[in-house]
C-alpha cells in the first residue's frame, strides 16, 4: 500500500485525485471512511475532478456528466457504461494508503489514435457495421 | 480593390484593426471578431465569394434541356439551365430590362426564361429572343444580341459538381481544386456512372455565420460525443467517445481539407461500408493509393474552400439498426453576417444496388437535413456561437484552436498534401482560417 494524502486534509463528502506510479487514483471520503477508485472516467477517458462529491455521495465526470459511486465504482448514471476500477484503501497513522497493484507500474502505451495505422477496436464500435 | 506593391489588399478595418491580427494560424488563435461582423461580411463577399470557385449545383439536377435551378453566387441570384445543345450554363438571374428575376422557382423546366414584369424572353442559352413591343424602338436601338442574360464569368464541372466564379482571372477549376481532386474522387469518381442527387436539395436558413458551418465540416469529430450526446445515448453512434478519433487530418491544398477515419478491423467497415458489389468499379476508377484509402476508411468529412462541404459517414439510420453510409454535399451560402442558407444534398452512386439506395436515403434523412436528429444539435451550437461572439466583452478574448498541434505530418501517408495522424485535432480548422486570411488579404490568393 502506498501512502497518499493526510486523512485530515480530506473534507467529508469530497474527493481528491492522486498519482501513484502510472495510476491516477480518486480518493473519496464519505463520513469517516475512505474509498479509492481509478480517476479516469471509463467513458471519454478524462480525469475526474477533485472537489465535493455530487448529491448522493457520487462522483460526477466534469465532461459528460457520468455519475459513479466512489464506494464500488459502479455507474449510477450514463453515458459511461463501465464501472471505475476500485482499489483497497485504508487510513494508517493518519495517512490514506491505497494499493493500486500492477496499475502503478508503467506499461507499454496502448497505441494512441494518432499512431499511424491504429484503428478503433470492434468493441468500441459496439458491433460490426452490418 | 486597392492593392499595395506587395500584392496585399487594404488590411485595415474601420476601427484601425488589421485583418492580419484576427488569425494567428501558428499560435492557434482566432479572433471572435471574424464572426457575425457586417464589415467582415462585405469584405468576404468581395474578396472570397466574388473571386473563388463557388459550388452551384450538380449536373443530375438538370437532366433535360430546359431544366433550370436557381441559386445564389456571392449573394446574387443565378440560374443554371441546360440548353438545347446539352450544355449547362449559368447566368445572373436578372432581366436586362428592369432587373427582375427571370426564373423564380427553385427548379422548373421551361421553353423560354420569361420575365414576368414586361415579358422579355430569353432562350435556354440565355439569348434575348423577344422584348415587348419591339416595333416601338428606333431601328437599331434594341440590340438584342447584346442584351442576353449576363453569364456567370466562368462555369466548370468536376465529377458532376458544377462550380462558378465571377472572377475572369480565377485559375481553371481543376487547378483551384488541385490535390483535393485526389480525395474528391474517392467519393465522386469511384464508380462508372458517377453520383446523382436524390430528390431536391433541402434548403433552409440558419442564424449563423457561415464560417462555423465550414469550420465544423473541416473534420470536427470531437464535437460528436458532446453536441450529439443524445444520439450517442440512443446508440446511433459507437458508444466509445474515442472510436472516431483514429485516422488522419488532411490538408490537401490550401483551405481544402478533410479527415479520413478508419473503422474497426472488420470487413464490414471497409470501403466506407459501401456495397461490395461496387468494389470492381472502385478498382477500375481509382488508382491504387486511392483504392487503399477507400478500403481502409469508414468516415470522412471535409470542406472545399470556401463553403462546400461533404461527408461520407456511417450512422445507424434506425435506432438499433445497422450502420449505413451516406454521402452528402453541403453548401453554406452566406446571406448576411449572421445568417446562412444551407443546401444539403444526398448523393448516391448511380450504380449502387436498389436496397442500398433506400437504406442510405433513410439514414441520411433521419440524421441530417433540417429535421435530422444530428443537424438540430449543430444548428443550436452555431447560432449560439454567432450570437455570443458578437459581444464586445467577448471579443477581447480570442478562441482556442490548439488541439493536436504537437503532431507532425506523417511522411508515410500515401496521399497528396499533409496528413496529421489522429482525427481529433484542429489542424484542418486552422488550415481553413489560414486560407480565409490569405483570401481576405492577398490580391492573388490562389498563387502559391
Amino acid at each position: 500500500m502506498e501512502p497518499t494524502v493526510p486523512f485530515a486534509s480530506l473534507e467529508p463528502g469530497s474527493c481528491v485525485v492522486h498519482q501513484i506510479g502510472a495510476a491516477k487514483v480518486l480518493i473519496a471520503r464519505i463520513g469517516d471512511t475512505v474509498h479509492a477508485t481509478s480517476a479516469i472516467c471509463t467513458h471519454a477517458r478524462v480525469e475526474l475532478a477533485a472537489g465535493p462529491l455530487a448529491p448522493g455521495c457520487l462522483v460526477e465526470c466534469p465532461m459528460h456528466g457520468a455519475l459513479f459511486s466512489p464506494v464500488d465504482g459502479s455507474v449510477h448514471e450514463g453515458p459511461a457504461v463501465t464501472a471505475l476500477k476500485t482499489y483497497p484503501a485504508r487510513v494508517v497513522d493518519g495517512v490514506v494508503h491505497v494499493d493500486v497493484g500492477e496499475d502503478g507500474a508503467a506499461r507499454p502505451a496502448t497505441p494512441s489514435p494518432s499512431t499511424p495505422g491504429a484503428r478503433p477496436s470492434l468493441a468500441s464500435w459496439g458491433r460490426p457495421a452490418r | 480593390m486597392a492593392v499595395n506593391p506587395a500584392g496585399l489588399l487594404d488590411l485595415s478595418l474601420a476601427d484601425g484593426v488589421e485583418l492580419t491580427q484576427l488569425i494567428d494560424e501558428p499560435g492557434a488563435h482566432i479572433s471572435r471578431r471574424i464572426y457575425g461582423n457586417d464589415e467582415i461580411f462585405e469584405l468576404e463577399q468581395d474578396r472570397i465569394f466574388r473571386r473563388a470557385w463557388n459550388f452551384l449545383g450538380h449536373v443530375s439536377e438538370l437532366p433535360n434541356p430546359g431544366d433550370y435551378v436557381t441559386r445564389d453566387l456571392a449573394g446574387e441570384p443565378v440560374v443554371l439551365i441546360r440548353g438545347d445543345d446539352g450544355e449547362i450554363r449559368a447566368f445572373l438571374n436578372s432581366c436586362r430590362h428592369r432587373g427582375m428575376r427571370v426564373c423564380r422557382a427553385d427548379r422548373d423546366n421551361v421553353s423560354y426564361m420569361r420575365c414576368v414584369y414586361h415579358g422579355w424572353s430569353y432562350s435556354r442559352s440565355g439569348d434575348l429572343v423577344t422584348a415587348f413591343a419591339e416595333e416601338l424602338y428606333d431601328p437599331g436601338r434594341l440590340r438584342k444580341e447584346e442584351l442576353g442574360l449576363i453569364p456567370v464569368t466562368q462555369v466548370a464541372i468536376y465529377r458532376g459538381v458544377i462550380f462558378g466564379t465571377w472572377d475572369a482571372e480565377a485559375p481553371p477549376l481543376e487547378e483551384y481544386l488541385g490535390d483535393m481532386r485526389f480525395y474528391l474522387d474517392l467519393f465522386l469518381g469511384r464508380t462508372d456512372g458517377g453520383t446523382e442527387v436524390v430528390g431536391a436539395p433541402q434548403v433552409w436558413d440558419v442564424s449563423t455565420d457561415w464560417k462555423f458551418c465550414a469550420d465544423n465540416f473541416t473534420g470536427d469529430n470531437f464535437h460528436l460525443y458532446t453536441a450529439h450526446g443524445s444520439v450517442v445515448d440512443l446508440g446511433m453512434l459507437p458508444p466509445d467517445p474515442m472510436s472516431l478519433s483514429y485516422g488522419y487530418l488532411v490538408r490537401a491544398q490550401g483551405g481544402h481539407v478533410l479527415h479520413l477515419v478508419p473503422g474497426p478491423p472488420d470487413p464490414s467497415f471497409e470501403y466506407f461500408g459501401l456495397p461490395r458489389d461496387l468494389v470492381p468499379q472502385f478498382e477500375r476508377n481509382l488508382d491504387s493509393v486511392q483504392l487503399g484509402l477507400l478500403k481502409d476508411h469508414a468516415w470522412s468529412v471535409g470542406t472545399v474552400f470556401p463553403n462546400l462541404s461533404f461527408m461520407q459517414v456511417m450512422v445507424q439510420g434506425d435506432i438499433g439498426g445497422p450502420n449505413v453510409t451516406f454521402l452528402s454535399l453541403r453548401a453554406w451560402m452566406p446571406t448576411s453576417a449572421t445568417t446562412t442558407r444551407v443546401f444539403s444534398y444526398l448523393l448516391l452512386d448511380r450504380d449502387a444496388p436498389e436496397q442500398f439506395r433506400r437504406d442510405s436515403y433513410e439514414a441520411y434523412v433521419r440524421t441530417f437535413g433540417p429535421s435530422g436528429i444530428f443537424e438540430q444539435d449543430d444548428m443550436e451550437n452555431w447560432e449560439d456561437c454567432t450570437r455570443v461572439n458578437k459581444g464586445k466583452i467577448a471579443q477581447r478574448h480570442g478562441l482556442h484552436h490548439g488541439m493536436g498541434l504537437h503532431l507532425e505530418p506523417d511522411p508515410s501517408f500515401p496521399g497528396p498534401g499533409q496528413a496529421w495522424p489522429g482525427s481529433y485535432g484542429e489542424r484542418t480548422q486552422l488550415s481553413f482560417y489560414g486560407e480565409w486570411l490569405k483570401w481576405m488579404t492577398h490580391e492573388r490568393p490562389w498563387a502559391s
